[in-house]
């Protein structure tokens, strides 16, 4: 191979376009790693350093030694348009396999063993199906080429966004055979996660990292404690920025309710958020490349994969609890652009969020032993059998079983859960460490926040880049933006968006597993309903917490409340009476609200046992026991009634009584709460 | 995690992750290692684009076509071995250190080149005390296997059997219950068996070891039968017959071929309970045990050198 270099720089300039284009320092030395000597190698360079560059020119040259496809596991959802013309200029045949398109993927893989596909990539979501690794990873593996694994600091629970799936992944590389070269990469690492990555995917691998300097990112703290203020601003400062950029939240709810008043202040934002249909994502995505979007309001969703140069503005409207995870975001900014501005724009409530994420990234002792018990004792069960055994929500259940699935402490077979064979002990030393470095990130962060020092540098340092240097550009080298006086007027908009944004409360379609009460959610089910407030935000749902714990009397300021949302609202069939579930404040509070609305009331429930606070229950199957036979139907008319409650966060309450109700011959029940406290963490 | 060399193994001996994929036989694999060995090379070596194994002294042309065709795809089965320790399967191959040593050093070339198992290997130290026998005992006879493995366990030694009904399982139940230390060599699926709760019980009580040599997935064959046997007898110290039948059945193929190739101490129970096979395996050289006494006599002070072997056509077998 003494053609190894001037071919590789070769396909640089056709890749580039640029007949004298040169590699950037360490780009074909990561080439002749995996390409010439089919060796592993970590790459760990800024975004925008040209990462692709070296996975598509390896690719090309190992093809053209005849050898197999190369695999790219990557968040990305699917290769971004410019990548994909890079790959079209190389001749690079390129597909993607992900959960939206399961219908090609019988074609692709006969393409792949016709010889006909260059490129692969796949999501690392797809590793943590069972039968995808053991069919369709199997028959991949069969023809690999090179192995590139994106985002590989993901591997790492040191990292901020460790994934399941990307252990999942790790073990996967770990029992490759040695012929298979891998290459990852990553521009966000410090050097706890470098080790760490390194060590599993074997000491041997060759590291290339680089400088983390962004040469065009300009960084600014602007901390506005109230979300009302920040909301002002952005809608204020927004349309006056040069470009398109990205809002991050840290919550999905955040991320809905930033994007909902920046379009009704005449913004063309998108919301975007994990939940959301990776089609959907893609779509989004595509728009803001074009520049038919002005801004996204994401969660960290989009923080890894999205691969748009023309970045010119990363705002935080809540900012991370780690240097890292703010580097990655705020470095979608000012790839290809010369001017770019990254705004942490610190929240009140930004800690509180960040504790949670921190509080909650393992699931407790006593949870996995309560399923790994169950699990043994089983024989096999499924994910609703567990719920009745272990008190979490379904999605924290699910994720605590993809992670005693990637610990080796229980396994999947098909739909059902087994223990498995391995002795497994709950590894509390090293949580514990992880959290006192999370911890100590986010103690990190809180300096960077209120710091007088380059910003970038400090950013850079926390990441481990072997030179941080004063940049020159971030507002504490040349002085803060221009604060822009928000007008009082757009702050009292945004006040009465946070206060009026419509909370529905949608009924409960499936019953619980394990139930043995009759429940007909079918026929007695009950209407969408209102909820006044979220649980945890300013405005009204300060009222209900202070009225709540400290009062002990709602205020007439919410009777009125209710009251405007009710006629507002406008239910259909209209209500002609008010009940309420039984509770000295919430009857109380529910006749007045009676008499607000001209209504009658009628006290229709009676608790007849006493429960736990149904906030303790975590799951439906819990949830709907708890609260199965805590009440007796009393009195009820046949018209549509409204049934008030102060909180409402798995809806079973309000599902059982209304299915009461509706037994004991109700007309239609609307349920409307003073605060919806689901998602709220607390 | 698997070195390379345990990776060349398993990929060249099993057909983990496609079981229709090709594998060598044990005998092509040990004549590619000793080849290997005697050049100064490690197993690993097959992964070396740049070796020529056609080139190495011992390695035929076929071989190395083989091997070099196997090894392409190998990764389909050390990504399957990860697999299966996903569920506390693990794989042990002749390469690694935790190999049961006995079985390398009893079995020699017919040693399995992988095992599977569940459970701490270490306890697979070759000192146990095999207690085997036919599916259909009768009541004297279960008594003598389930008060045998009691004696084993006061003795200190494993319990080693096959996990099949009848003496196999009384046996192991036995020392289970009295809180021995029990080893089960199988012959049907190992993944469904770490399925059942009793058997994670005893897992998690730890002092349990299930293994075996076909591929965990693979249900019960006679074959897998006659091939656990010999590792009943390469991971203890003796090896009682409480019952077999005369010139057939399990019991007796693998009493016979233990005898034959001297693999451990093969002894026989005489007296009540004894199967029709066992006043034969006497003749054929097994030592004879009458009373639990004789067992602790027998593992105390074992006989200075292998009890005289008969050829295995004067079994008749």
């Amino acid at each position: 191979m003494t053609n190894f270099d001037p071919t590789a720089l070769h396909l640089l300039r056709v890749l580039t376009g640029n007949s004298k284009a040169d590699f950037r320092p360490g780009q074909l030395e990561a080439i002749q790693a995996v390409a010439r000597d089919r060796d592993r190698a970590l790459v760990v360079q800024r975004t925008g350093w040209g990462k692709s560059a070296v996975y598509f020119i390896s690719t090309r040259m190992l093809r053209d030694q005849g050898l197999g496809p190369t695999v790219i596991v990557s968040p990305l959802l699917a290769l971004m348009r410019n990548q994909l013309e890079m790959a079209d200029r190389l001749g690079l045949n390129a597909h993607t396999i992900n959960s939206t398109n399961r219908d090609s993927w019988e074609p692709i893989f006969s393409q792949i063993h016709a010889g006909e596909i260059d490129l692969l990539l796949i999501s690392p979501e797809r590793l943590n199906n069972p039968e995808f690794r053991t069919e369709i990873l199997t028959s991949l593996l069969s023809d690999i080429g090179l192995l590139v694994i994106d985002e590989v600091h993901c591997i790492s629970d040191w990292g901020h966004d460790f994934r399941p799936d990307y252990r999942r992944l790790q073990q996967v590389v770990a029992s490759l055979t040695p012929n298979i070269p891998v290459l990852g990469t990553t521009a966000t690492a410090n050097d706890r996660v470098v080790a760490d990555v390194v060590e599993q995917l074997g000491e041997q691998i060759k590291l290339f990292r680089g400088t983390l300097e962004r040469d065009s990112l300009a960084l600014h703290v602007l901390p506005m404690p109230s979300k009302a203020e920040r909301l002002a601003w952005l809608a204020e400062n927004i349309p006056n920025m040069s470009g398109v950029g990205i809002v991050y939240t840290l919550t999905i709810k955040d991320a809905e309710q930033v994007g909902a008043w920046l379009r009704s202040r005449g913004i063309d934002a998108a919301s975007y958020t994990g939940p959301m249909d990776s089609d959907e994502r893609i779509e989004i995505e595509h728009r803001l490349t074009d520049g038919a979007l002005k801004v996204v309001v994401a969660t960290s969703a989009l923080a890894m994969g999205y691969d748009n140069p023309r970045i010119e503005f990363v705002i935080h409207y809540q900012t991370p609890g780690s240097p890292i995870a703010y580097y990655q975001q705020v470095g979608r900014a000012g790839r290809a652009v010369d001017e770019a501005y990254g705004i942490a724009m610190a929240g009140s409530e930004d800690e509180d969020i960040q504790d949670w994420f921190i509080d909650t990234a393992f699931p407790s002792e006593s949870d996995t032993n309560d399923a790994l018990s169950a699990l043994a004792a089983a024989e096999g069960m499924r994910v609703g059998e567990l719920e009745a055994v272990v008190n979490l929500k379904r999605g924290r259940l699910l994720s605590m079983l993809k992670i005693l699935e990637v610990e080796g402490a229980a396994y999947r077979d098909g739909s059902l859960w087994f223990r498995s064979a391995e002795p497994w002990v709950y590894p509390a030393r090293r949580i514990a460490d992880v959290t006192a470095a999370r911890r100590e990130e986010q103690e990190t962060m809180r300096r960077y926040l209120g710091s007088d020092d380059c910003l970038m540098q400090q950013l850079r340092a926390a990441l481990n880049d072997p030179a941080p240097e004063r940049c020159g550009r971030c507002m504490n080298d040349t002085g803060p933006l221009a604060r822009t006086g928000v007008e009082r007027e757009t702050i009292e908009a945004a006040l009465a968006f946070l206060r009026g944004e419509v909370i529905s409360i949608e009924p409960r379609k499936v019953r619980p597993p394990g139930l043995t009460v009759d429940l007909n959610l079918r026929e007695h089910n009950i209407e969408p309903g209102r909820a006044l407030s979220r649980w945890g935000e300013p405005g009204f749902a300060e009222q209900v917490r202070d009225d709540k714990y400290d009062n002990g009397r709602f205020s007439e300021e919410l009777v009125d409340a209710i009251v405007r949302m009710v006629r507002t609202w406008g239910p259909d069939p209209a209500p002609e009476w008010v009940t309420s579930v039984p509770s000295n404040p919430v009857e109380d509070f529910a006749q007045r609200v009676a008499t607000g609305l001209g209504l009658p009331y009628v006290e229709s429930l009676h608790r007849v046992a006493t429960r736990r606070p149904q906030k303790t229950m975590h799951n439906s199957s819990q949830q709907a026991r708890n609260v199965l036979g805590a009440f007796d139907v009393v009195a009820t008319r046949s018209e549509p009634v409204l049934l008030i409650d102060d909180m409402v966060d798995s809806r079973w309450t309000m599902t059982v009584a209304g299915a009461q109700l509706r037994a004991a011959g109700s007309g239609p029940v609307y349920p409307v709460a003073l605060s919806d406290t689901s998602g709220s963490g607390s | 995690m698997f070195t390379d060399d345990a990776k060349a193994v398993i990929a060249l001996t099993t057909r983990l992750g496609d079981s229709h994929r090709p594998s060598l036989p044990p005998t092509m694999w040990h004549r590619l290692a000793t080849a290997l060995n005697d050049a100064g090379l490690t197993p690993a070596t097959v992964f070396d684009p740049n070796t020529d194994l056609a080139s190495i002294p011992g390695i035929p042309g076929d071989l190395a076509e083989t091997v070099t065709e196997l090894i392409k795809d190998a990764s389909i089965t050390t990504v399957a071995a990860t697999e299966l320790d996903r569920q506390g399967i693990w794989t042990l191959t002749l390469v690694d250190d935790t190999y049961p040593p006995t079985m390398r050093d009893r079995l020699g070339k017919g040693a399995p080149p992988v095992i599977f198992g569940v459970g701490d290997p270490v306890l697979l130290d070759g000192d146990g005390i095999g207690i085997v026998g036919s599916r259909n005992v009768d009541e004297a006879g279960a008594e003598i296997a389930k008060d045998l493995a009691v004696r084993a366990t006061t003795l200190g030694r494993a319990v080693v059997s096959g996990g099949a009904r009848g003496v196999d399982q009384l046996a192991m139940n036995a020392a289970y219950q009295a809180d021995g230390v029990v080893i089960g060599a199988l012959a049907d699926s190992l993944q469904s068996r770490i399925q059942k709760s009793d058997v994670l019980a005893a897992l998690d009580r730890g002092r349990t070891c299930l293994l075996t040599q076909q591929a965990p997935a693979t249900g019960f064959s006679a074959g897998a039968a006659m091939s656990r046997n010999k590792l009943i007898y390469a991971l203890s110290a003796v090896t009682v017959v409480v019952a077999s039948d005369a010139n057939t059945g399990g019991t007796w193929a693998g009493a016979s071929e233990a005898l034959n190739k001297a693999i451990s101490v093969v002894s026989v129970w005489r007296g009540e309970g004894e199967g029709p096979g066992n006043p034969a395996l006497e003749g054929a050289g097994a030592i004879p045990i009458q009373a639990l006494d004789d067992l602790s006599d027998l593992v105390e002070s074992p006989p200075a050198s292998e009890p005289e072997q008969l050829a295995i056509t004067e079994l008749g077998a």
